[in-house]
């Protein structure tokens, strides 16, 4: 029985492509006596989840659990962004959205749920290497704030606004400015289908009257939903209905009539110099000149209660020229810096070792790792090393495994 | 057969019928006979062998190369003990022989070692310092020791040397035994010295750091100015200490137009009138429970420390901390 299982994990480590040491280590001795150890059938792996679905109930004793999004929630909160294209692949080969509870997340949510309403808002930024989790630990946070009963204004990838925008045209309302007529449809529709029960409950209402065009107004006092229905409708109007709410949101939030959440993933994009919009004189456009740019950047100031920040800085979202380091300060340079401090840098690291077996228990329990040397202390180690940790990287490793 | 018709007829003897075969073979006549080598082997004389087809090669001996005598390398005879500055007594270009070390230089082939000392033009080609043993270093020391004069009294420790001396001056002298003695790298000086004894005011340091620019070395804070543009090295140190003045007369000065100096500009950050100054204002102000001193005195510190010390993880957890002070999360 021994030698049979020696024979299939002599196997299984030429499988893992002859990249490990393992191989030509595997020498008769000290390897065989403890595989005869394993010669009992192996136990079956789970992944170790937790039943709390609920991120406010979770606690530190959750660390390293997996608990499931439920589809439909995921489906309201991300169905237009903000779970990154290939988790979201993933999730959909595993026929559920689980996520890791990690250290970041819960102490984030922590420090939310003891924010001080009363000052300018809390600005939690998330930081750390690539491929390390912020964004899905912004996607946690954001199911939390969700659930908490606060308005989300969530913007999935900033970036994509400077870089890989659909269509700009010149502001027709403010000269020098520049829309984007259908990237805020699309986020309209975003802001809709997260907060749309909240904002019927809320019944916020508009403060001033908008004049769209000389037969389209909304008067002061209709509900909010109307600008975004109109928004939706009118990809013209799009980008400046997205400043219409946000302005009204702000002054919502400020006279303590709801909550606001602002969720941010790639903030740091919000201060780089150029876009890839070029203008007729072949120059860059600056992406403060966009409307919906300023809209947000609107509430990242201090000058509005009741609300909180979560945002991420991402060395992927700066221009190339300015990636050298993952610390925000670098990241957000002078002008993101003045806007946004103080805030609290929050570091998200590598996988630790609990978090380690958890993800390979899990994708074991998936059946994603298929390979019976995954699950042993050997194959673990070599994962392990192979990917130094980094969620990311340990993602695609097994992607091929 | 024929022989022995050629017998019986005419009565020709071995010996005549080999001499007609000698005849035939030189007058290049087809001969062919069975018994060939019967009758070679039964006159076993001079009997030349006649060779029709091309002698197969037949391997010479190999030349043998003689051998000298070799007198064995110089470091066999050392001994152990022997006096190294007696062997090597001045510069030389490396020689094996001579130096009982099994040193090895250079890039080895591949598959190969590193090449080893015997015929080895990286180690001939560099300079070696087996002239400057430490015992023939200490024996030279002792022997210039009598035309020494004693380090004067007073300048003992470091401090004392560099308040009484601050300003450091070196040049190289050169002599060659060449068709000329001169060597043109004596005509550069160095002059080095530390900005704790210029006596600088903070406008003033700052203004001497961007005049100078990378000839100051911000671990030792020294300036370090060398000059070799002038031919005689005498002139070249009047130029150094020329640019001393120079620099220190305008670093005192303040010219009009330096008070446009804008933010970006600044060599350090400045708490006074920053954002974030205004920010933490908005804070104290919202705030309804006053906050302590020590709360905004730190976080003022630990701003300036974020953009001056450089932001790492200690500098950033600091800020951090002092921020969750401040919104009341600690």
């Amino acid at each position: 029985m021994a030698r049979l299982l020696s024979r299939n994990i002599f196997q299984s480590f030429s499988d893992f492509g002859g990249c490990s040491a393992l191989v030509r280590n595997v020498a008769v001795g000290r390897e065989a006596r403890w595989w005869s150890n394993e010669a009992s059938p192996a136990v079956k792996v789970t992944a170790p989840r937790t039943s709390l679905n609920q991120p406010g109930l979770q606690t530190e004793e959750q660390l390293g659990l997996w608990y499931t999004l439920e589809q439909d929630i995921a489906k309201q909160l991300f169905g237009l962004g903000g779970i990154p294209k290939q988790f979201a692949t993933q999730c959909k080969t595993f026929a559920e959205t689980c996520l890791m509870i990690r250290k970041p997340a819960l102490t984030t949510i922590d420090y939310i749920k003891k924010t001080n309403l009363a000052l300018p808002p809390n600005k939690f930024i998330l930081y750390g290497r690539e491929g390390v989790g912020k964004s899905l630990s912004l996607v946690h946070i954001t199911h939390f704030l969700s659930q908490d009963n606060w308005l989300l204004v969530h913007i999935p990838w900033a970036p994509r606004w400077r870089r890989g925008f659909k269509e700009i045209t010149a502001s027709a309302t403010v000269p020098g400015r520049y829309d984007h007529p259908l990237d805020a449809v699309i986020w309209l529709q975003h802001f809709k289908s997260q907060n749309s029960q909240l904002l019927k409950t809320l019944q916020l209402e508009t403060s001033e009257e908008y004049k769209w065009s000389r037969r389209e107004v909304t008067e002061a006092g209709a509900p909010l939903i109307d600008i975004v229905e109109l928004g939706i409708s009118r990809a013209r109007f799009a980008s400046d209905c997205i400043m219409a709410v946000t302005t009204e949101l702000k002054k919502h939030a400020t006279h303590q009539r709801c909550k606001i959440a602002v969720v941010a993933d790639g903030i740091n994009t919000f201060f780089c110099l150029t876009s890839r919009y070029r203008l007729e004189d072949l120059t860059y456009l600056n992406p403060e000149n966009f409307t919906i740019f300023q809209a947000f950047m609107q509430l990242f100031n201090n000058n509005w209660r009741n609300g909180v920040v979560v945002a991420s800085v991402d060395s992927l979202a700066n221009d190339g020229a300015r990636r050298e380091s993952y610390l925000p300060r670098y990241l957000l340079r002078q002008k993101g810096w003045e806007t946004l401090d103080p805030f609290i840098p929050i570091l998200v690291s590598n996988y630790n070792e609990l978090e380690m077996q958890s993800i390979v228990d899990y994708y074991v329990d998936r059946n994603w790792l298929q390979n019976p040397g995954a699950s042993s202390d050997t194959g673990r180690r070599e994962l392990a090393g192979l990917s130094s940790c980094n969620p990311y990287t340990l993602m695609n490793i097994c992607n091929s495994l | 057969d024929i022989e022995d018709k050629m017998l019986k007829l005419g009565g020709v003897t071995p010996r005549l019928y080999s001499q007609v075969l000698r005849l035939a073979a030189s007058c290049n006549i087809h001969t062919t006979l069975s018994t060939f080598s019967e009758l070679k082997a039964e006159e076993n004389e001079e009997f030349r062998t006649l060779e029709l087809r091309s002698k197969k090669f037949v391997r010479q001996p190999a030349r043998v190369m003689k051998s000298h005598n070799v007198v064995p390398p110089r470091y066999k005879r050392q001994k152990v003990d022997q006096d190294w500055g007696n062997v090597w007594p001045a510069a030389r270009t490396f020689h094996p022989a001579s130096v009982p070390l099994p040193v090895r230089q250079g890039y080895p082939a591949s598959g190969q070692v590193t090449p080893d000392k015997w015929g080895n033009a990286e180690l001939m080609k560099i300079p070696n310092f087996l002239h400057l043993t430490p015992p023939v270093i200490k024996r030279q020391c002792e022997a210039l020791k009598k035309f020494c004069t004693p380090w004067p009294s007073g300048i003992e420790t470091a401090a004392e040397q560099e308040k009484y001396f601050p300003v450091m001056v070196s040049k190289s002298t050169y002599l060659h035994s060449s068709p000329t003695l001169r060597d043109q790298k004596a005509r550069i000086v160095t002059l080095r010295v530390s900005l704790k004894s210029l006596d600088l005011d903070d406008h003033g340091r700052d203004k001497l750091l961007r005049l100078v620019k990378n000839r100051h070395d911000p671990t030792t804070d020294c300036l370090t100015i060398v000059a070799d543009r002038c031919p005689l090295s005498q002139q070249n140190y009047d130029y150094c200490f020329y640019l001393l003045t120079v620099l220190y007369n305008e670093s005192m000065k303040t010219e009009p137009w330096e008070h446009e100096k804008e933010v970006a500009d600044r060599e350090r950050y400045i708490w006074e009138g920053s954002p974030s100054q205004a920010a933490l204002q908005a804070i104290i102000d919202s705030n309804e429970d006053s906050t302590p001193e020590e709360v905004i005195e730190e976080y003022k510190k630990v701003v300036i420390d974020l953009h001056n010390e450089g932001e790492d993880e200690p500098t950033l957890s600091r800020y951090r901390d002092s921020v969750m002070k401040l919104v009341g999360l600690a």
